[in-house]
């Protein structure tokens, strides 16, 4: 249990990670620019199912396939490689969504004032800070949770590959249905707290006005 | 400062806003834009300050002896936006106290000082008990003036004021209306939109100008 936990918390972690800088600088373009089409685009994404993106990232890391060369199939590495990308839509439609209002404003006040482009970004960020929290949380509870892209290319490898989400289905295949209830209980808990945090962060940012 | 607009042209989906306008506004000059609602005020002065595109036409800003020309593709001048100072229509507030509000304004400018004259700005405005206070904890002229000050304390030429007396009580807009007379005395020029004329009493106002719902000046 001990070493799907760290497995798992490090796939979570390090794809919520990247995807989130990605992801950031993807809406900041869209904003910066009003690229509406990449948007749709990258909403389009969200209903491609996460097995899908497994094969297709299994058909690209097999022996035979275009990246075979660099022996990433069934390491944790293509699950965090896999993870990343699957999430990228989810976070852009996320932040786009929660800083587009403020995203204007301030760059109006910028450009009143003669700020710079670096003086913008870090105006933003901190306007922003509530929205910017609760799209990396929304992320990770995305990551946690998914199996079919977890099991195409991580194979369920006992210390390698097992996370939370694959060894359920490895404990329900063998029979063993209370092992596999206790890991979604664990699993349950967390995207608790994940979700209080969350709750925590979007209160700050005025969740709920005063009148 | 000294700008010269020509031939002016801005519509939106089709509809025109302003058809060649043709403006001078000197230096020490109060003009005040006047019109109904869409007349297109706020896109005047937007375009005055680089943050809506003309369609057509030139704006020639005079700083000092320099002449700087805008012109299609409608680059912003740095050298003219950091002798212009703005107030939007609508507040825009940052998070954050009071103070850090009206300072953000200096701050992107690169003023670093905080010397008497932007407190005894504040002290002015009778704000000084609220500096310390949350900006969502203030009502919504109380924020007005925040965002006011923020335009007013930073170093200008000229000042831009999109309907500055908007949700001000009478106290405010006499003070405000004798700081704009002091500024003018200054030689600072001022261009302000509003909706009525009454509330000008007692403004050395030099032009008033009345714009049409086709575009154009009537």
């Amino acid at each position: 249990m001990k070493e799907i936990f760290i497995i798992s918390i490090e796939v979570v972690l390090i794809s919520s990670l990247i995807s989130f800088i990605i992801s950031f600088f993807i809406s900041f373009l869209i904003l910066e620019k009003r690229l509406k089409f990449l948007f749709v685009f990258f909403q389009s994404f969200l209903f491609i199912p996460s097995v899908f993106l497994g094969l297709l990232f299994y058909t690209l890391f097999k022996r035979s396939g275009l990246f075979g060369f660099l022996n990433l199939l069934y390491t944790s590495k293509l699950i965090i490689i896999g993870e990343t990308f699957l999430i990228i839509p989810l976070m852009v439609l996320f932040i786009v969504n929660g800083i587009k209002e403020k995203f204007y404003e301030i760059k109006e006040i910028n450009r009143v004032f003669g700020g710079s482009w670096w003086e913008n970004l870090v105006l933003i960020i901190k306007e922003c800070k509530q929205s910017l929290v609760s799209s990396f949380i929304v992320g990770c509870g995305r990551v946690i949770g998914e199996t079919g892209l977890a099991m195409i290319v991580g194979g369920n490898i006992e210390g390698q590959t097992r996370l939370f989400s694959t060894s359920i289905v490895l404990f329900t295949m063998r029979g063993e249905i209370e092992k596999g209830i206790h890991t979604g209980i664990f699993l349950f808990v967390i995207s608790l707290i994940l979700n209080f945090l969350y709750f925590y962060f979007a209160k700050n940012g005025n969740f709920f006005k005063e009148y | 400062m000294e700008i010269s607009l020509r031939n002016i042209e801005k519509s939106f989906s089709g509809v025109a806003v302003l058809s060649n306008l043709n403006l001078l506004i000197k230096n020490g000059e109060i003009l005040v834009l006047s019109g109904e609602n869409g007349s297109g005020k706020t896109t005047l002065l937007r375009i005055i300050s680089f943050l809506t595109l003309p369609n057509n036409g030139k704006i020639y800003y005079k700083i000092e002896n320099n002449v700087f020309e805008y012109k299609s593709p409608y680059k912003p001048i740095r050298e003219v936006i950091l002798k212009i100072s703005y107030l939007h229509q609508k507040n825009i507030i940052l998070k954050g106290n009071v103070e850090y509000n009206i300072k953000i304004g200096k701050i992107l400018r690169g003023e670093d000082n905080f010397e008497d004259t932007f407190y005894n700005l504040i002290e002015r405005f009778g704000i000084c008990d609220i500096l310390k206070k949350d900006i969502y904890e203030i009502s919504e002229g109380q924020r007005r003036i925040v965002c006011l000050l923020r335009c007013i304390s930073v170093k200008y030429d000229m000042l831009i004021l999109d309907e500055p007396f908007t949700n001000l009580d009478s106290n405010y807009i006499e003070i405000l209306k004798s700081f704009l007379n002091e500024e003018k005395n200054k030689k600072k020029s001022i261009i302000m939109a509003t909706p009525g004329l009454k509330i000008l009493a007692d403004l050395h106002v030099d032009k008033i100008l009345q714009l049409g719902k086709d575009g154009k000046i009537n």
